[in-house]
């Protein structure tokens, strides 16, 4: 056993421990405090950006371990890295980091500060751990990690109504969804007998050749429905325009940017892992799901006041965006163009990442100005805070898809494998993606015209600009975007390894 | 070598003097005003003009000689494009000198010089004069270099530039009066004359849309034919036939004439002339006389050898039509603005209606002339000669008629002929010239007018001998129109220097200081030049017979030979120049018909006029007829309103109501879906929990039950 | 000759802006100059490239790229800008307008605020259009296609007209954005059905291939979607509307750059894909014809609204839709004239339209903000302004396709076009496509008579002429107008080159 290979959930866990240690020590709020907190949680996601780096060089093959308690094969806990699990462990803790720099500043004002810092972490670790989880029950285990800590996080100001609100339907809807989790693994381990991800796609393939029958069905239902509900697709997204709004802006950026990833990773990695290799094609299932994902995330977010709740939805969105991308690996048609697809859909999550999350650290630094997340009371803002309106309006046009930004090239990467496809399903389905990606245009477009181009409100009259501890996060990754906007190709090479790995090849 | 550059000489310099013009404007401008400098250097501007013509008549009379020498032909072909891979864009660039060219050039080029001198005076008290020179001078080498091109595309470069400056001319004072809604004028149809700016517009609208049919001709052949050149378009004749094949030869040819039909303002585009002498009195006379109009006598006599031989010599049948067209156009023209011209009350409106009248003289003679066969392999020239001939010796009188009636308005401030008269003895100077130019707008012999008018009755006369009835029509027709010119002029003239002083003349000599001021010798001078050209021409039409004839290149290019013209001056009476005995009584006795009632009703004031109108509800109805011009011009102000209601409307109900607004809805339609959508989130958490079991169970179901 | 002269042009564009807007927080006058010399500078360094252009064809620069590893497949997205015989003349039209509109903005803006952005602003629009007009990589093409989009809306909706600019830029963003992602999807077809041992997955202009094995009915499919994509663009009926509301309500120097070139980087696009990427295949056919009748309903349509306008912006808005209407017939006509012909006229619309749309700024600054744009409310300054005057009569009449304007050189070119093709459905379109000159002289020459014909009013007793600023620009294209349409060989020499070819093999 090398536990080297688990370093990067350690980390974060034991940097949590510490911070809790520390915050019992401390007892009482100051700012040094504040700042040790936050060094000691970047310090541990940067070590996890270390590690990483490291990794990438022994990349070769996929690297797994197991750690076994002698009982048999496939009982232990099995931990995997590969280049899907590096791919997402990188996003998660470039966005990790910066909303722990960006908290600094952002919570000064609250309490528990020391449990803010400890919760992230522990978001952290359970998302790295679900993504290197090679079997179910580690997985369900980090599933359940990952959740207690974002719906603590989601009610964080528990003073006042609204999070508390949020995080209970959070909680309860999220709930139901582990359940659906729990019953399907139950039931693919049912009728394999192992709880070893990859295995379990074997056995299916060898032990149901002549095809998929009912209980397999009901899998597939119950992972899609499981997962779905984290990843919030279609009609299981209800929670997600309370939850995300309610939390603290850094919070909300986590929450859009990585955690509804772990979601959509689940569902994909174990639907792939357990059903391709049998050729079914129940992706084309998912890519309808994605196109209502889509249509219903723009017409909830198109006459949204509330600056959040509007980016929630265009999480929303996005979910159908990635999801789009990801569907043809289930679908059976040719592996080339199913390939570039899923890589799509990769590459897709880290670019909505980075816009969605600075869109949020955007929405924040103007919501800890003004203290409003209404967007007619922001009206004219631009001209008062035009450094952080900037970042915004790159993020938003970025996830417009405007070239040469990020969001542009993971979309060309899903245009042009649907254009390839040559099925007619995604050729309607691709109209309907850039569709809807036009008329996302339009509320990010209003959002803008309402920052930038009115008069300033007279409630506005007296509001600086963010301060600079603030902006230092927003323009890191107002820096990370530009630089995948020049380089994009060195990027798409790790994105296709990525889906090499989960396309099985 | 002299041949060539004389033959760009000839417009290149009016031109190059155009562009100097507002340069020493703008530096005189700059000087001190009233400064002797300034003074000079606008004496200068001024005389250059003058002096640039005359060079470009110089330069034309060389090329006179020449053509007498028999040398002509292209020179200085230029590509002007660039080919299209082994294609070459045929569109040269280069000059044609022959008969035809400098014919046009030459009287172009003459009596614009003359123009130009009587505008030095004309004009003296105008603030504006960089513009006019500038114009003027565009204006005579726009028309050189439209008639010395030899294709088609270079003519129609010249044809535009001549088209804009009679706009701007004819707008020149444009700040008279108001652009003011058109529904004014058509009501009060007497004082459209002074809308100068719509004048002009209104010119160049309607001479646009021949334009329009020009261009199309103009480009079908190219398309056809590969090239734009005269020559090569008569020496090889094979894309007549294949239009003939793609049967739209008659429509080609049709619409090459409809660039004549704009510029030289025949029914149905006739109605912009009458208002075209909005402008300057000179501009009248350049563009009656010298330039503009007479561009779209030269189209048609420039591509007349190419349909005639296309019907006479390919026996492509089709094509009389297009030449019963010409003359059937021609020849309506002639008597409807014939009619009209009896009842404007305007001097130059007068003479506007007989220019519109004798163009169509002009084209019934070419009309009539393309459908005479040939006789054993040589084309007949009746026609042909009869149309050109026509054109020079009205070019001639007509400048001379506007220039003295803009003498005679300069001097009694007015134009309506109703508040003229009496100003023989006053304007000895402008009355006899002025009378010899009438005489011969008439066809009076020994005049130019006659021998010219006279060629075309003896064309349609042959043409009737020769068995087509049409010949007879348009003889007959030719034959009311000229007892109607004869009626007309005599009644302007009459009106004008006859009889006794008006109220008006009057007070016009009181204001001067008890009698007319002295017309200027720079204003009478070249209405004698013109006078003595008018009486000379007739009895040089030998000449230009032999002048005519003189057509190398096009002999060379055809079959046919072109000596069936005969210099002979005892012949030249005879039948074949179709000054024929019974056509010639005839027109003595046409002539009469015309005359004799409008001397006793205008000269010797017989019966008052006035009477007569208010009597007869018969002549009052047709005098009104005519003088509203057949109400075409109402007519086509009322097609252009609701033109412009229709549009006004279609911008209303259909860009915005319909196209712009369905944009909108669409938008607004997806904001509503989604407002309306919004209202199924109500946060509600066992809400949330029922479309999360319903999306559960219909993905179950789905999955389970649709096999896919 | 020489080497990475396109990448200085182009790099320039892109860099000064940062430059111009740090300089405009000091002082608005050197930011300006800095502005106008950096547009200067570029189009020197691409004027470079002429000798190249001339005795080799073309002249391209290469500044690395890099490659998407998509699957199995990859998209080679290299940075290459191509200068040949048909991009020069184009980007020479570009850069002319956009130096004329710099000077001209110099006086036009001079009461607004914050100018350092405005100019910085202007110049990526620029770096824009002249990156879309020498990209020659399809993927780098969509990039800088999009980037004409982004500053624009900006500029549109900060100093536009208020207060409808906000919601009449918006409207722009969103037509052209749709209009895009038609290009988009069109753009990832040719890639996914192009020959990849040809190209090698590069999505390069040059020697681009599509795989012999895809269906006509794809490739026709392929082509409609550019053209769609395009056309809302080029404004073609009934894709217009966004067209007479940006253009109203845009600052009058953007105005003159959307209606005068932007619109015809388009159009340039369409005979670069479609025609010469795509060929007879995309474009052959019933298609043709289908196209030369949305061209000629386009043309008239548009003129006839213009005649139905009654102010100055929008009137000249409206005739930038028929005038596209000309350059799409000349395209649709798919033959060597009329693609000749539309790129001839994309430069003497440029010089026309610019110029008149300037005019109606000069005339919104003189006689005021919003009665100098009621063409009722004016009448009789052509005495008050006679430079202007002059310069809008050359304009209109250049427009109106009179000769020797360069509007009559490359309109009747785009008419033989449609002749060229030898049949009587033809000559019927460009009768009418011939008539709708007419119609565009109506308003035209109805717009000067309304506006500097006519007696003086007496409220107009102290207009003038504007600063030299804002007519020196004006005058120079006036005469290069003349000197285009007298000597059209200058352009033409350009565009046939590159145009000829295309059409040798096919019809």
């Amino acid at each position: 056993m090398n536990v080297f290979w688990i370093l990067p959930i350690i980390i974060p866990l034991a940097g949590a421990a510490l911070i809790g240690i520390l915050g019992k020590i401390a007892k009482k709020e100051s700012a040094s405090w504040n700042l040790v907190y936050a060094v000691i949680a970047n310090i541990c996601l940067l070590a996890v950006l270390g590690i990483l780096i490291t990794f990438y060089t022994s990349l070769g093959s996929i690297l797994s371990t197991e750690l076994s308690w002698n009982i048999g094969p496939d009982v232990g806990a099995t931990f995997k890295m590969d280049h899907l699990t590096w791919w997402l462990v990188l996003v998660f803790a470039i966005l990790g980091s910066v909303v722990s720099i960006y908290s600094i500043k952002y919570i000064d004002q609250d309490d528990r500060i020391d449990r803010y810092y400890l919760l992230l972490l522990i978001l952290v670790a359970g998302m790295i751990g679900v993504v290197m989880s090679g079997d179910m029950l580690t997985l369900f285990i980090f599933w359940e990690t990952m959740s207690i800590a974002s719906y603590v996080l989601v009610a964080f100001r528990k003073e006042q109504p609204e999070p508390i609100e949020a995080g209970i339907k959070y909680l309860f809807m999220s709930a139901f969804g582990s359940v659906m989790i729990l019953f399907g693994m139950s039931l693919a381990y049912g009728i394999t007998g192992t709880l070893n991800i990859a295995s379990v796609g074997t056995i299916i393939a060898t032990k149901f050749a002549s095809g998929l029958s009912g209980v397999h069905y009901i899998i597939i239902a119950s992972l899609i429905i499981g997962f779905g509900v984290k990843a919030a697709i279609v009609p299981l997204h209800t929670w997600l325009p309370d939850a995300h709004p309610a939390a603290p802006s850094g919070i909300s950026a986590m929450l859009s940017g990585v955690v509804i990833m772990t979601g959509m990773y689940g569902m994909i990695y174990t639907l792939t892992s357990f059903f391709r290799p049998t050729g079914t094609n129940i992706g084309f299932i998912l890519l309808w799901i994605a196109v209502i994902t889509m249509i219903v995330g723009n017409l909830l977010a198109l006459r949204q006041n509330d600056l959040k709740r509007l980016l929630a939805f265009s999480t929303v969105l996005n979910v159908g965006f990635i999801l789009f991308g990801l569907s043809m690996a289930l679908t059976g048609l040719d592996q080339d163009v199913a390939l570039i697809s899923v890589q799509g859909g990769w590459f897709h999550i880290f670019t909505h990442a980075l816009g969605k999350g600075l869109a949020f650290l955007a929405a924040g630094a103007i919501i800890y100005r003004i203290e409003d997340r209404g967007l007619d009371r922001m009206e004219g803002i631009g001209r008062k805070m035009p450094w952080t309106i900037t970042a915004l309006t790159i993020a938003l046009l970025s996830l417009a898809g405007v070239p040469p930004l990020p969001g542009f090239w993971s979309k060309l990467n899903i245009v042009l494998a649907a254009v390839s496809s040559g099925n007619w399903q995604y050729y309607v389905g691709i109209v309907l993606f850039l569709l809807s990606s036009v008329i996302s245009v339009v509320y990010y477009l209003i959002v803008l015209q309402k920052l930038w181009f009115s008069e300033p409100q007279e409630h506005l009259k007296d509001v600086k600009e963010t301060p600079i501890e603030i902006l230092i996060p927003l323009y890191v990754l107002v820096i990370v975007m530009l630089i995948v906007s020049i380089i994009p190709g060195r990027f798409e090479i790790l994105v296709k390894q990525a889906a090499e790995v989960a396309m099985l090849l | 070598m002299l041949l060539e550059s004389a033959a760009i000489m000839n417009w290149a310099i009016p031109f190059a003097g155009a562009l100097i013009t507002p340069i020493i404007g703008f530096i005189a401008g700059k000087l001190k005003e009233g400064s002797q400098t300034q003074k000079v250097l606008r004496i200068i501007r001024n005389w250059m003009a003058v002096f640039t013509s005359f060079v470009a008549f110089l330069f034309t009379m060389l090329l006179v000689v020449d053509v007498f020498n028999g040398q002509g032909g292209e020179a200085f072909v230029t590509n002007w494009f660039w080919n299209i891979g082994d294609k070459p864009f045929a569109a040269g660039f280069g000059v044609l000198v022959d008969p035809l060219t400098v014919l046009i050039a030459s009287f172009a080029s003459g009596i614009g010089t003359l123009i130009m001198i009587y505008g030095i005076n004309y004009m003296k008290d105008d603030k504006h004069l960089d513009r006019y020179w500038f114009l003027m001078q565009m204006f005579i080498g726009g028309m050189i270099f439209l008639v010395m091109s030899n294709n088609f595309l270079q003519s129609f470069v010249g044809w535009e530039i001549v088209g804009f400056c009679s706009y701007a001319l004819i707008g020149y004072f444009f700040d008279k009066k108001g652009p003011q809604d058109p529904k004014e004028f058509t009501i009060k149809e007497e004082t459209e004359g002074d809308y100068n700016a719509h004048a002009g517009f209104k010119a160049f609208i309607t001479t646009r849309i021949g334009d329009v049919m020009l261009l199309t001709g103009i480009l079908i052949i190219f398309a056809v034919a590969g090239t734009f050149r005269y020559t090569e378009l008569l020496s090889d004749l094979t894309w007549l036939s294949d239009l003939h094949d793609k049967k739209i030869l008659v429509l080609t040819a049709v619409l090459i004439f409809g660039g004549p039909i704009g510029k030289s303002a025949q029914f149905p585009l006739q109605f912009w002339l009458p208002e075209a002498m909005a402008g300057p009195t000179t501009v009248s006379a350049l563009i009656h006389a010298a330039a503009m109009v007479k561009a779209g006598i030269f189209m048609v006599v420039r591509t007349y050898p190419m349909f005639y031989l296309g019907l006479h010599d390919l026996h492509i049948e089709n094509l009389q039509y297009y030449f019963l067209i010409v003359a059937a156009v021609g020849g309506f023209t002639a008597l409807m603005s014939a009619t009209m011209g009896t009842s404007a009350t305007e001097l130059k409106k007068v003479l506007a209606f007989s220019t519109v009248s004798q163009l169509g003289y002009m084209f019934m003679g070419l009309g009539v002339g393309g459908l005479i066969e040939p006789v054993g392999g040589v084309m007949d020239y009746n026609g042909y000669f009869a149309g050109s001939f026509h054109m020079l010796s009205h070019a001639i009188f007509k400048a001379l008629l506007f220039l003295s009636a803009g003498a005679v308005i300069h001097a009694v401030h007015t134009k309506y002929i109703d508040e003229m008269g009496g100003l023989r003895k006053d304007m000895p100077k402008v009355f006899w010239p002025m009378l010899i130019g009438g005489l011969s707008l008439s066809g009076v012999v020994p005049l130019g007018g006659f021998f010219s008018k006279e060629s075309i009755f003896g064309a349609c006369w042959h043409l009737g001998e020769e068995g087509n009835n049409a010949g007879w029509i348009f003889f007959a027709v030719a034959a009311v129109a000229a007892a109607l010119t004869f009626f007309y002029t005599i009644r302007f003239l009459g009106h004008t220097f006859g009889g006794k002083k008006t109220e008006h003349v009057e007070k016009a000599e009181k204001e001067q200081g008890g009698h007319l001021h002295k017309t200027s010798p720079l204003l009478w001078v070249p209405l004698v030049i013109l006078a003595v050209g008018t009486i000379v021409i007739g009895f040089l039409a030998p000449v230009v017979e032999l002048f005519m004839s003189k057509n190398d290149w096009f002999a060379a290019a055809t079959n046919f030979t072109v000596e069936a013209f005969h210099i002979d001056y005892a012949h030249f009476f005879g039948h074949t120049f179709g000054f024929s005995p019974p056509t010639f009584w005839i027109t003595i006795g046409i002539l009469l018909t015309g005359c004799l009632p409008a001397y006793f009703l205008f000269v010797r004031k017989q019966w008052d006029t006035k009477e007569i109108l208010k009597k007869s509800k018969i002549v009052n109805g047709i005098y009104t007829f005519f003088h509203r011009r057949w109400y075409m011009n109402h007519a086509i102000y009322w097609c252009l309103r609701k033109f412009k209601v229709f549009a006004e409307w279609l911008y209303e109900n259909f860009d915005l109501k319909v196209i712009d607004r369905s944009n909108y809805i669409i938008a607004s339609g997806t904001m509503k879906s989604g407002e309306v959508f919004r209202k199924t989130h109500t946060g509600i958490l066992s809400v949330n929990f029922l479309y999360m079991l319903l999306g559960a169970i219909i993905l179950i179901a789905v999955l389970l039950f649709i096999p896919f | 000759m020489f080497q990475y002269t396109l990448v200085i042009a182009i790099f320039t564009l892109l860099i000064s802006p940062i430059l111009v807007f740090v300089l405009g927080k000091w002082n608005e006058h050197v930011a300006k100059w800095t502005a106008f010399l950096a547009v200067l500078t570029s189009a020197i360094f691409a004027l470079l490239t002429i000798g190249d252009v001339l005795y080799l064809g073309a002249y391209t620069d290469t500044l690395g790229g890099f490659t998407l590893d998509l699957g199995a497949k990859a998209l080679s997205i290299n940075f290459i800008l191509v200068a040949d015989s048909l991009s020069l003349p184009i980007a020479g039209a570009i850069y002319v307008l956009a130096l004329a509109v710099i000077m001209y903005s110099f006086g036009y803006m001079k009461e607004q605020k914050n100018l350092g952005l405005y100019y910085a602003l202007l110049v990526l629009y620029v770096a824009g259009m002249i990156g879309v007009v020498f990209a020659g990589d399809l993927a780098y093409f969509y990039v800088f296609w999009e980037l004409m989009l982004i500053p624009s809306y900006f500029i549109i909706a900060n100093w536009g007209s208020k207060p409808n600019s906000v919601k009449i830029a918006f409207k722009y963003f969103i037509f052209t954005h749709v209009g895009a992602m038609a290009i988009l999807i069109g753009i990832g077809g040719l890639w996914a059905f192009s020959d990849f041992g040809i190209t090698g997955g590069a999505l390069t202009m040059a020697g681009f291939a599509l795989s012999s094995s895809v269906a006509s009915s794809t490739i026709r499919l392929l082509t409609l979607l550019f053209i769609v994509g395009f056309s809302v663009k080029m404004a073609i009926f009934p894709l217009h509307t966004w067209l007479p509301d940006t253009h109203g309500e845009a600052p009058t120097p953007i105005s003159a750059i959307l209606s005068g070139v932007m619109i015809q980087t388009a159009a340039y696009a369409v005979l670069r894909i479609c025609t010469d990427i795509i060929g007879i295949d995309g474009m052959g056919g019933w298609m043709r014809w289908v196209l030369i009748g949305f061209a000629v309903f386009t043309m008239i349509y548009g003129g006839v609204m213009a005649i139905a306008q009654k102010d100055t912006k929008r009137l000249f808005a409206y005739s930038s839709i028929s005038q596209m209407g000309y350059i799409f017939f000349g395209l649709a006509t798919f033959t060597a004239y009329g693609a000749i012909g539309s790129m001839f006229h994309i430069i003497s619309h440029s010089l026309a339209k610019g110029s008149l749309f300037m005019v109606a700024g000069i005339l919104m600054t003189q006689v005021g903000h919003h009665k100098g744009r009621e063409i009722k409310k004016l009448g009789g300054l052509g005495l008050k302004m006679p430079i202007t005057a002059i310069v809008a009569t050359v304009a209109a009449l250049s427009l109106a396709g009179t000769p020797p304007l360069a509007g009559f050189m490359s309109e009747w070119i785009i008419f033989s076009g449609g002749l060229a093709a030898n049949d009587t459905l033809g000559i019927i379109a460009v009768i009418f496509a011939i008539l709708s000159t007419a119609l565009t002289a109506t308003y035209v020459l109805l717009f000067l008579k309304d506006v500097f014909l006519g007696p003086v009013k007496e409220e107009y007793k102290d207009v003038k002429d504007p600063s030299p600023y804002m007519w020196i620009p004006l005058v120079t294209m006036a005469i290069l107008s003349f000197v285009i349409g007298i000597f059209p060989k200058s352009a033409l020499i350009f565009i046939t080159n590159y145009v000829a070819p295309l059409f040798t093999g096919g019809s």
